[in-house]
This record gives C-alpha cells, sequence and structure tokens, in this order.
C-alpha cells in the first residue's frame, strides 16, 4: 500500500546516500584529502583544498550527480512510456544523435562549447525525427515508436561508424572516451542541474496516471487519464532529460536501464517514489563511478561508463536475486 | 437513462460492426452482447465506453456526451473491463485494486484509508480477500481477471462495461461474478452491458440482449423475445436447440 510516509523515509534516505557520495567524491582522487578539510573548505576556509574542491571536484561531483540522475528518470519514464521494461534512455535513438553532432564537431576540430553543442542539436535532431516518422498517421502505438527510435539508434550508429573510420587517429581517442561516457572536460554543471530539476517538476504531478499508463493506455484512458497529452509530455521531458545528460558527459551507459529496475526491486514501482528515487539514486551511483574512475589508477582516468556497468552489475544481479520467490 | 444511444454506427477499418444502433440503459438494466468472434462486440463496447469514436450518432453516459463530461468526470460514472491482462511491471493485488479509485483522488493527494477500504472490501467480494500483498505475476489466469474485476468495483461506477468478465473463470466463480454484479444493479441500481459467450447466462442475468450479426445488422430487445433457438441458429452459425427444464419454467439452449 503506497503511503506519503513511507516515501518520505525512502527518499529521505536516499538524500543521505547522496550527500555521502558528493564528500566521498570532494575527498577521493589522486590527492586524497581529508574529510575535515574538505568540509572546512565547503565552509569558507581559505585552505589548499580549497581551490581542489571548487575549482576541480564539486564541478564535476555536480555533473556527475546531475547527468546520473537525468539518465535514471529518463530511463525510468521511457520504460513507462513503451510499457518495457529493457528500454532506456538511449533506446529512441536520442543518445546517436547526440553522438553523431558531438564526433562530427571533433572531426571538424571544433573545441571548447562546439561539442557539447552539436551534441544538444543531434539529440534534439533524432528526438525530432523519431516524434515525426512514429506520429506519421496520426496513431501512435507503442511497438511503432520504439521500432522507429530503434531503427534512427542504428542509423546514427553506422553514422558514428563512419566518423570514426573517417577520422585522424589523433582523434580517435577523444571521441571514444565520449561514446564511453566521460565527465572530465565537463565546466559547468548548472545546466544538467537546472534539466533535472525542471524535468523533476514537469515529471512528478503525473506520477500517478503513468502509473496507470504502465498497466495499459485503455485502461488508463478509461480511468480519466489524457493518454496522448500524457505521452507526449512524457517524450519530450524523457527525451530533453536524456538530451542534457549526453551532452554534458557523452554517453554514459548502464545507468539509465539499471538504475530504475534497481529502485524498483528495492521499493517497488509506485511511479510518484519511482521517479524521485531514481534520479536520486542514478546520481549517487555515477558521483562514486565517477569518483572511482579518476582514482582507481590515477593520475590515469578511466571512462566513466566502465565504472558505472562494473559496479552496477554485480549489485543489480545480487539484488535480482534475492527477489526470487 | 444511464446510457443512451441514438442512430449509432460503428465500424472498425471497413468493418460495419453496427448501424442505426438505439440503445437506452435505466440504473438497474443488464444488457448481454451477444454474437461471433470478429463481429465487433470489442469495439462496440470500447465505443460506448468512449474510448473511441463513433461514425454517427448520438450517445450520451448519464445525459451528456463524452466531451461533455470530461475524462474524470466520465471515470467516476462508467468504467471499462477490458481482455488485456499484461502487466509489464510488478504489482500486489492491493494496488491493482487501488488502482481503479484513481479518478476519486486529487492529483497531488494519496490513496487514503478510506480508498484502501474499498479496494479491500472489493477484493474480498471477489474473493481474493487473503491475497492483497501477492504479486498479480504470480496468480493463476482467473486470478487476475478477479483482481482486474475487484479494480472496476473499487472505481464504483455507476454503469459497467465488461467486455467477456467471465474469461478465465471457473464455473463457480462465473456464476459469483454474475450473481454479485445483478445483485448490485438490483441494491444500488448499477447498470451492465456485459459481452457474454455464453446465451444461458444472457437468459438468466441480464433483462435485455443486443445481437450483432458480424454484417452490420443487429438486434435488441428484451432477452425473452430476443433469444430464441432460430435466431441463436443464425447468430452463430450452428444450430442451436432449445431444451425446457424439468421444472417447464426454465429453459436452455444447446448446440445440437
Amino acid at each position: 500500500m503506497p503511503s506519503r510516509r513511507r516515501a518520505l523515509l525512502v527518499l529521505l534516505s536516499l538524500t543521505l546516500l547522496s550527500v555521502a557520495s558528493m564528500v566521498a567524491a570532494l575527498a577521493a582522487g589522486s590527492l586524497s584529502l581529508p574529510i575535515v578539510d574538505v568540509v572546512a573548505a565547503l565552509a569558507g576556509a581559505d585552505n589548499v583544498a580549497h581551490s581542489i574542491v571548487f575549482d576541480l571536484r564539486l564541478p564535476r561531483a555536480l555533473a556527475a550527480f546531475a547527468c546520473g540522475g537525468l539518465l535514471a528518470l529518463a530511463g525510468a519514464l521511457m520504460q513507462v512510456l513503451l510499457r518495457n521494461p529493457l528500454a532506456d534512455p538511449y533506446v529512441l535513438g536520442i543518445s546517436g544523435g547526440a553522438g553523431v553532432g558531438a564526433l562530427s564537431a571533433m572531426l571538424l576540430g571544433l573545441a571548447g562549447l562546439a561539442v557539447p553543442g552539436f551534441a544538444f542539436a543531434g539529440a534534439l535532431a533524432a528526438m525530432m525525427l523519431v516524434f515525426g516518422l512514429a506520429h506519421g498517421d496520426g496513431s501512435w502505438t507503442q511497438t511503432r515508436l520504439l521500432l522507429t527510435g530503434v531503427v534512427v539508434a542504428a542509423g546514427c550508429g553506422a553514422l558514428v561508424a563512419l566518423i570514426l573510420t573517417l577520422a585522424p587517429e589523433q582523434k580517435i581517442h577523444g571521441m571514444l572516451f565520449w561514446l564511453m561516457g566521460d565527465l572530465s572536460q565537463t565546466s559547468n554543471p548548472l545546466p544538467a542541474l537546472g534539466v533535472l530539476v525542471a524535468a523533476l517538476v514537469v515529471a512528478l504531478p503525473f506520477a500517478r496516471e503513468l502509473n496507470l499508463l504502465a498497466r495499459g493506455a485503455e485502461q488508463a484512458l478509461a480511468l480519466g487519464v489524457a493518454v496522448p497529452v500524457l505521452r507526449r509530455i512524457v517524450y519530450v521531458t524523457a527525451s530533453l532529460a536524456t538530451a542534457g545528460a549526453v551532452t554534458t558527459a557523452g554517453s554514459v551507459g548502464f545507468v539509465g536501464l539499471i538504475v530504475p529496475h534497481l529502485v524498483r526491486l528495492a521499493i517497488g514501482n509506485d511511479q510518484r517514489l519511482l521517479l524521485p528515487a531514481s534520479a536520486l539514486a542514478g546520481g549517487s551511483l555515477l558521483v562514486l563511478a565517477d569518483t572511482a574512475a579518476r582514482s582507481i589508477v590515477a593520475p590515469i582516468q578511466l571512462p566513466v561508463g566502465v565504472l558505472t556497468a562494473l559496479i552496477g552489475v554485480p549489485v543489480f544481479l545480487y539484488l535480482l536475486g534475492r527477489s526470487r520467490p | 437513462m444511464i446510457l443512451q444511444t441514438r442512430d449509432l454506427a460503428v465500424s472498425i477499418g471497413l468493418h460495419k460492426v453496427c448501424l442505426g444502433l438505439d440503445l437506452d440503459l435505466a440504473p438497474g438494466s443488464r444488457l448481454a452482447i451477444l454474437g461471433r468472434n470478429g463481429a465487433g462486440k470489442s469495439t462496440l463496447l470500447s465505443t460506448l465506453a468512449g474510448l473511441r469514436g463513433a461514425d454517427a450518432g448520438t450517445l450520451l453516459l448519464d445525459g451528456k456526451s463524452y466531451a461533455e463530461h470530461g475524462l474524470r468526470s466520465a471515470a467516476r460514472l462508467r468504467g471499462w473491463l477490458g481482455q488485456d491482462r499484461s502487466d509489464p511491471f510488478a504489482s500486489t493485488v492491493l494496488e491493482t485494486a487501488l488502482a481503479g479509485r484513481h479518478p476519486h483522488v486529487g492529483r497531488w493527494a494519496w490513496e487514503s484509508g478510506t480508498d484502501a477500504g474499498i479496494a479491500r472490501r472489493a477484493l474480498a467480494d471477489m474473493g481474493l480477500a487473503d491475497m492483497e500483498e501477492r504479486e498479480v505475476h504470480t496468480l493463476s489466469g482467473g486470478e487476475r481477471q478477479r483482481v482486474a474485476i475487484a479494480a472496476l468495483l473499487a472505481q464504483a461506477p455507476r454503469l459497467y462495461l465488461l467486455d467477456e468478465p467471465l474469461a478465465h473463470l471457473d464455473l463457480n466463480h462465473q456464476i459469483a461474478t454474475l450473481e454479485l454484479l445483478s445483485q448490485r444493479a438490483r441494491d444500488s441500481g448499477i447498470a451492465i452491458v456485459m459481452v457474454l459467450h455464453d446465451p444461458n447466462f444472457a437468459l438468466r442475468y441480464c433483462d435485455q440482449a443486443l445481437l450483432l450479426f458480424g454484417d452490420s445488422r443487429h438486434i435488441a430487445g428484451p432477452v425473452a423475445e430476443v433469444i430464441d433457438a432460430p435466431t441463436l441458429t443464425s447468430l452463430y452459425g450452428y444450430p442451436m436447440r432449445r431444451v425446457a427444464m424439468a421444472d417447464f419454467f426454465h429453459t436452455v439452449f444447446v448446440p445440437e
């Protein structure tokens, strides 16, 4: 039985987890800082830790949190929209579009804000292409949307492979890092955090209606849910959330598919709790993974997408095994 | 009238389901829709539920069109039971029944203890009292069907539109479900439209019948007048015979 009290308890403990992961991210790294110094720096003390925390680690950790939260939220929304537990934020080709954009910018030798700018444009183009094609005859079935998205994603994958083939060798490393997900290039976490807050504000008022949509579109309609409008809102919200994440960090895999399932296994499938809990859990997971990615073999940095999978797979398999009746 | 149609025309693709359909359903009445597979029974039922549009004619729910009611207010007046029982995500029996309370709960509110009480009573009415924490995935087909009917009872509409409510139910639960629904019609004045496959249940539990022949022809009227052996023979394309029971009071129809 869903209740507000339980929801608040779950969200409170996930918030504590998020804070703990942020503190870990600020303390750990190629130069590990004592937690006392980190807290002092945050409180305003002008010590050695101050510049490391504020110039390097805090922006990166916040960006990681925002991206993880966006991906998990987008994954949860896509799974309801498509009524398919295998859906993830990338299933409809948005990361493919962003990949084509970002790699084109790198191929053309553009730098700085051009890469995220091109990535965002590519994501939006893929989103509108899928929406337009799936919507062609006015009807909108989950299967049609899913097939259109998968085909557009495959097309983008081919373009990405083409760009990688044509690219000069010294650019390939950067491209591969982008494709695997990489937070070392992010300078400003505020756009992604803004998108995360906006996506939650848009999605949460519809959470109970999403519970019904997950049970079936016709039943939801019969219970008073404006299904076509709701689907459009969910599609646009999930797509923009994905675009915000891939623009900031490249296509970090795994978070968007697995975190909603992890949360579902732990607390059930009530979207009112699942959506904010996924955002917090996804954010924490990506912060921890990114911290590990830059600390384990420091000073070498690993692509964070590798770490999300290495941390997430055993946790997920453990929960899945435990939940068996 | 809780449900009224005038000159209603319904089609799916190129297939004409019915033309010029006039129905009047007062509180307490029970209408059975009979017909072969593919005759358009489900299509007509979802049209009556306002889930898809009609080609022509008027359709009034409690004196107003669905557009005038709006989705939420219509959902408090009529409930619809579809045939689909697919749940891609896990959900408990109680959560599934509570879904029926959606039109009664405000956007920012959560289901209250009262809503939970209504859902629990609905589950008990369908013989599922001790199953509320079970996952619906672990239930049998018939038990899931009863959970779906319980969700509809929790919705507490005044008009029930039921697409094959007896699907997957054993004989005992078929009778129990029909008894429960007709008792609600007598005591609380709910109206029922249900797609049935057994003309004998239509005779026993309904006062009106609508026979769809699948070629846009239909016959509607009181069950005793509409259901007879020649009509059923032509409806199902299989010879049917009327048999008087030993009490000389009831009759049943059996395939030859």
